[in-house]
């Protein structure tokens, strides 16, 4: 054989192999499942939803079955055999989304499970792995505004706006300490609804155009009017092993 | 030399197309099979050897058997994932043996044409498939947009060159269909002397 095609086999074969061997690197050994703090507002007589998100191989396609605590098994809402489904597609894997409905009356047990370690998640290939997440907590519901609202964008960008009926003050704002990583809030009062709903076709979804100071910068307490609103802009780094989704409490 | 090339065309016809209807029914080893008999049949009416050749025509009409059921079934074990990697570069050794042994017959024919055209094809399809083949493994690690697009395109050149490698062949198979009598003549003269 001539020189030329023993060189261009040679390429092919180095070709073949170090792609090989890139694409089992990247494989995962078992599901991901990515941290988050949750901490749940509960309602009397209505189920509440646990999410997680987590990390498969394409090539596996490893669901989770459900939630395993010492006396419960809850389904995950998203479990399917019929068709492939995930919230976004990766070069080598997908990320999927896993719901867990949890009785008002089963809460306690859980958080209590939680902290002991006792919850194990179920997966579709037989294994089961001990739920761990920074924090998993559930609160009455007690809060004083209403009309809340918000939203998110392709998993960066998440607002919630709070507004009140009667006047009120904000007298602090933080962020627990084990999300505190990757995360900015910017925070916008407004008098009233017109105002916000102009400022929000304006801002879109581009956090930096909103002129409004970030959490940390704030020195005093926030005063809010009736009528009036406090927007809450969340942004977290658009990368599946830093993905929190929060969710905002009066306490 | 007309069976010869007739029987090339029709292999490669078998090893070009793959309908699956529970299993190929164009079956790749069997092309590779007809495509041994045309190298054969050339061979006798070039005297030229072909031993190393039909050794591998032979080897590549063992391994394309698992192409003869349906990939979806079976390319979940892990070893057979890189088969189709295995079976192409394989395919490319063989052609260019192939190829090789084609510029040959074809010289040894006396006709202009025939050889002109061989040295043609084999130069395009060297390499549209090497660039190919060199690329095809980065798909499987590249991001999803580029990926759709690359591979897209990647196959796309691969269905082309094989398809002028089939008008080749059907246009040497009519060449020498028109040529037959007077090649044969020549050839009995050249073995009078």
């Amino acid at each position: 054989m001539k020189k030329w095609f023993l060189v261009a086999i040679t390429l092919i074969c180095i070709s073949i192999i170090s792609n090989a061997v890139y694409y089992e690197a990247k494989q995962l050994e078992e599901p991901l499942v990515i941290n988050s703090y949750q901490k749940i507002r509960t309602y009397e007589a209505t189920d509440t939803s646990i999410t997680l998100y987590y990390l498969s191989n394409k090539k596996d396609n490893i669901e989770i079955d459900g939630l395993q605590t010492s006396k419960a098994f809850y389904t995950n809402k998203h479990r399917t055999d019929f068709e492939l489904s995930y919230y976004k597609e990766f070069t080598h894997h997908y990320l999927k989304e896993a719901s867990f409905d949890i009785p008002y009356s089963e809460t306690k047990h859980v958080e209590e499970e939680f902290k002991n370690n006792r919850i194990y998640i179920r997966f579709s290939n037989g294994t089961q792995r001990v739920l761990k997440l920074d924090h998993l907590s559930f609160q009455e519901n007690t809060q004083v505004f209403h009309n809340r609202s918000g939203a998110g964008y392709n998993l960066s960008t998440v607002y919630d706006f709070i507004s009140t009926d009667q006047d009120a003050k904000m007298e602090e704002f933080h962020l627990p300490e084990a999300i505190q990583d990757n995360i900015q809030v910017k925070i916008k009062v407004w008098t009233n609804k017109r105002e916000q709903y102009k400022e929000i076709d304006e801002v879109n979804k581009d956090m930096k155009k909103l002129n409004a100071p970030l959490s940390t910068e704030l020195t005093e307490p926030i005063e809010l009017n009736a009528g009036g609103a406090v927007g809450f802009y969340i942004h977290t780094e658009e990368n599946p092993t830093v993905l929190k989704y929060i969710n905002i409490f009066q306490e | 030399m007309k069976d010869g090339f007739q029987q090339l065309l029709i292999g490669s016809i078998f090893i070009f197309f793959n309908i699956y209807l529970v299993v190929d029914i164009l079956p790749n080893f069997l092309g590779y099979i007809l495509i041994f008999n045309g190298i054969k049949q050339l061979a006798t009416n070039t005297s030229i050897p072909f031993h190393r050749l039909k050794i591998f025509c032979m080897l590549m009409a063992l391994i394309s058997v698992p192409h003869f059921f349906s990939f979806d079934n079976i390319v979940d074990a892990i070893w057979l994932s890189y088969y189709i990697y295995l079976m192409d570069v394989l395919k490319l050794i063989f052609m260019y043996m192939l190829f090789r042994f084609l510029l040959q017959a074809t010289s040894k024919s006396g006709e202009v044409y025939p050889q002109t055209a061989t040295a043609k094809i084999q130069r395009w399809y060297m390499i549209v498939i090497i660039i190919t083949n060199f690329f095809k493994p980065f798909v499987i690690n590249m991001v999803i947009d580029i990926q759709v697009k690359t591979g897209l395109v990647l196959l796309i050149s691969n269905l082309i060159i094989e398809f002028f490698f089939l008008i080749y062949l059907l246009k040497m198979k009519n060449f020498f269909s028109r040529r037959g009598p007077h090649l044969k003549i020549k050839r009995a003269m050249e073995l009078a002397r």
